[in-house]
């Protein structure tokens, strides 16, 4: 794990899982918010632990999907967005 | 001024009352709920009052001691009373899920239509009606909790004006005047006017589509993953803060067990016996069909 100052995303607490079939259902309660990630974004939530920069993410989900190195970084890019625009994450 | 009828009306655990003074009302009151029952041990927690105005062909609306309307269009106060006393019995409503959702049945099963304003969910179901289905509803669908079946608000069916082109090659507007409910933006048509013998049932939910309608778009139907059915169900729930982990659980429960399909068409002739061959082969075989790519 990297040990820079970047910015790391971490999920922020008191969101309700459900996963099915491997994609995920994040809900807020108290904003009585629902998301849909698909498999790549549901990987990527747990990967939002505060401790991993953008780049860290981006190469564990590289090694994991090798066929689709290429297209990574900009599936990590729409889902970190996709995740902010809901209040899912925040940077620490 | 007195009023010496009442009817209640009650769906999904709770009950309005409608209380009126003369036929006119009367033959409104049961144009609009003629299919609701209402039951007497679950206390209203609103009340209607439609009274004659200060000329004779005035009526007036209020819902408590508001004023909802002050005229002499019975068909602008139907539509009026309709709308609100939906709204009113979905805001209380918390003994099951309940969803802004057509729906119909076919051979014993479930359709559920959910949409929000301007899915098209009532011209959908009119025309589905024409095809042969049981209308339902164009409204209100719920789901008790634990359940599979739909208990639904059947209404007559509010089909906006300019969808009216759209099934005009079907249903005759002109003929049927005298029996639709009229407002410049919206016709109240009751479902036997579409098809004589509809029947009434609490069918097991067995399909879930979700229309979208697309000006000139082709037809698409696309099976959703429990996910993406999931996300889609929470944004057309109506009740969700009147209940337990605002609904979340049974939403993943029903998305879990039933099929779902996203529909973006932009002629309902393009959707042919579609429906109808899903729903053949639903509930068992696809319930854990995998979505389309």
């Amino acid at each position: 794990m990297s040990p820079s100052s970047e910015p790391k995303p971490h999920r922020k607490p008191n969101y309700r899982l459900e996963i099915i079939d491997n994609e995920l259902l994040l809900f807020h309660p108290a904003q009585a918010q629902v998301m849909y990630c698909n498999e790549t974004a549901s990987l990527m939530w747990q990967l939002c632990d505060g401790q991993r920069t953008i780049q860290d993410i981006t190469a564990l989900l590289a090694t994991s999907f090798p066929e689709a190195a290429d297209t990574i970084a900009d599936d990590v890019e729409t889902a970190l967005q996709q995740f902010l625009q809901h209040g899912a994450i925040e940077f620490v | 001024m007195s009023v010496n009828h009442r009817r209640l009306i009650t769906f999904a655990g709770n009950t309005i009352a409608i209380e009126h003074s003369d036929p006119r009302p009367a033959a409104i009151v049961d144009f609009l709920y003629r299919h609701i029952p209402g039951d007497s041990n679950i206390p209203p927690h609103t009340t209607y009052r439609i009274i004659p105005g200060d000329q004779p062909e005035k009526m007036v609306l209020y819902r408590g001691d508001t004023l909802i309307y002050e005229g002499d269009s019975e068909a602008t106060l139907a539509e009026l009373l309709l709308g609100d006393s939906c709204r009113r019995l979905a805001e209380k409503s918390q003994n099951g899920l309940l969803f802004h959702a057509a729906g119909l049945a076919w051979q014993g099963k479930g359709l559920f239509l959910p949409g929000g304003i301007g899915a098209g969910k009532s011209t959908l179901a009119a025309w589905l009606t024409m095809e042969g289905l049981d209308y339902l509803t164009d409204e209100l669908v719920s789901v008790p909790h634990g359940a599979d079946i739909m208990k639904t608000f059947t209404r007559p069916l509010n089909v906006k004006k300019t969808s009216r082109a759209a099934l005009q090659h079907r249903f005759d507007f002109e003929r049927h005047a005298g029996h639709i409910s009229s407002t410049f933006h919206a016709d109240l048509i009751p479902p036997m006017l579409l098809k004589p013998t509809n029947t009434l049932s609490e069918p097991p939910l067995s399909l879930i589509i979700f229309p979208r309608y697309l000006p000139g778009s082709n037809f698409v139907l696309r099976t959703l993953s429990g996910a993406q059915a999931g996300s889609a169900l929470m944004q057309c729930l109506v009740n969700a803060r009147n209940l337990p982990d605002y609904g979340f659980s049974e939403i993943v429960r029903l998305a879990q067990t039933t099929l779902a399909c996203q529909m973006s068409y932009s002629d309902l002739d393009q959707i042919g016996g579609k429906i109808e061959e899903l729903l053949q082969s639903s509930p068992g075989d696809l319930r854990h069909r995998r979505p389309d790519p």
